[in-house]
């Protein structure tokens, strides 16, 4: 390995924007189940969580750090993407969600999550409370469709 | 594309004029041909990941059928009738079990004739349905509904697994005459 390969390697390494548990996710076609989900689904909650104060203060107007907010958020989008969920939702294969995630709450879970993501990305980029509260509820839907998850 | 209409394409139709380069073939023969599937027989549990489906039997929808649009009737073609099983849904809530149960058949399975034309399902529904009975919490028996050629002979029921686990075949061929 040269060693500017390795300090491309390094660097997305310590990025930290890597996804972690929801590595695999997209490229699965059938009957992902609550119990090897979760650890994916804990990690997006994680980021979730991470973000919402630092929006909060910034839709505040009290100073927030937003490199710390845009850290989480390329983090939160990067296992998103993970999960293959926006190529299953665009598939025009009727059964792909269906098939792919079969159980109602990882379903549940994985709407909420998105949305939520949606909308706390667009209240990085322009601070809007009404977006921020869409957020937070689709949050909130998120965290009990991860308790629901077996 | 109108599924509920009994869709039946080719796999070279579209391919006119002009002699097609090297790349198009190739191409061509990986979308149409791919792996060949395995071989299955009715009666015998299909392993689709952690679930598994059987092709019990296969005869001509009925005529009247019930009231039900799947089984209106369509010029030119036949309706045949698939009775399958389903196993291992036991673990998914019961409306989850019953959408991942109807979207598999309609969107996996597919008829091919000798012509090469292959007909996706007009429909699936719990096997209850046919006589208009409540299927109460009977998830395991359904039948799926193809509307193929008329002319076509030698039909194959393909079944296709997205994602086949260790010794599963990506996809299995029943010979629907046997």
């Amino acid at each position: 390995m040269t060693r500017s390969a390795l300090v491309v390697v390094l660097m997305g390494a310590c990025s930290g924007t890597g996804s972690g548990a929801c590595d695999g996710f997209a490229d699965r076609n059938l009957g992902i189940v609550g119990t090897e989900y979760r650890p994916c689904a804990k990690e997006i909650l994680a980021k979730l969580d991470a973000l919402r104060p630092l929006l909060e203060r910034r839709v505040a107007g009290e100073a927030t750090d937003v490199t710390a907010a845009r850290d989480h958020s390329a983090s939160l989008a990067a296992r998103i993407e993970a999960t293959g969920i926006m190529d299953d939702y665009r598939s025009m294969r009727p059964s792909t969600v269906v098939v792919k995630w079969p159980e109602a709450s990882t379903r549940a879970f994985n709407e909420a999550a998105f949305y939520a993501t949606v909308r706390y990305e667009a209240v990085l980029a322009f601070p809007n409370d009404d977006v921020l509260q869409q957020g937070i509820r689709a949050h909130e839907q998120a965290k009990r469709a991860y308790d629901a998850m077996r | 594309m109108n599924r509920r209409n009994g869709r039946t394409m080719r796999c070279a139709e579209g391919r006119r004029g002009g002699s097609p380069s090297a790349l198009a073939f190739v191409i061509l023969v990986v979308a149409c041909g791919g792996d060949a599937p395995a071989t299955g027989s009715r009666g015998q549990p299909i392993a689709i990941g952690a679930y598994a489906l059987t092709i019990e039997r296969v005869q001509p929808a009925p005529v009247p059928g019930p009231p039900i649009s799947t089984f209106r009737e369509q010029p030119g073609r036949e309706a045949l009738m698939l009775t399958v099983r389903w196993a291992g849904l036991e673990e998914l809530d019961p409306m989850s079990r019953l959408a991942f149960a109807e979207k598999y058949l309609e969107d996996r399975l597919t008829v091919v004739d000798s012509t090469g034309a292959r007909s996706v399902p007009t429909g699936a529904m719990q096997s209850a349905l046919l006589f208009m009975n409540d299927p109460g919490d009977n998830w395991r028996d359904w039948i799926v509904v193809f509307h193929v050629p008329e002319e076509g002979g030698g039909r194959v029921l393909e079944i296709e697994n997205p994602e086949p686990g260790p010794d599963q075949p990506s996809r299995v061929a029943i010979d629907l005459a046997r």
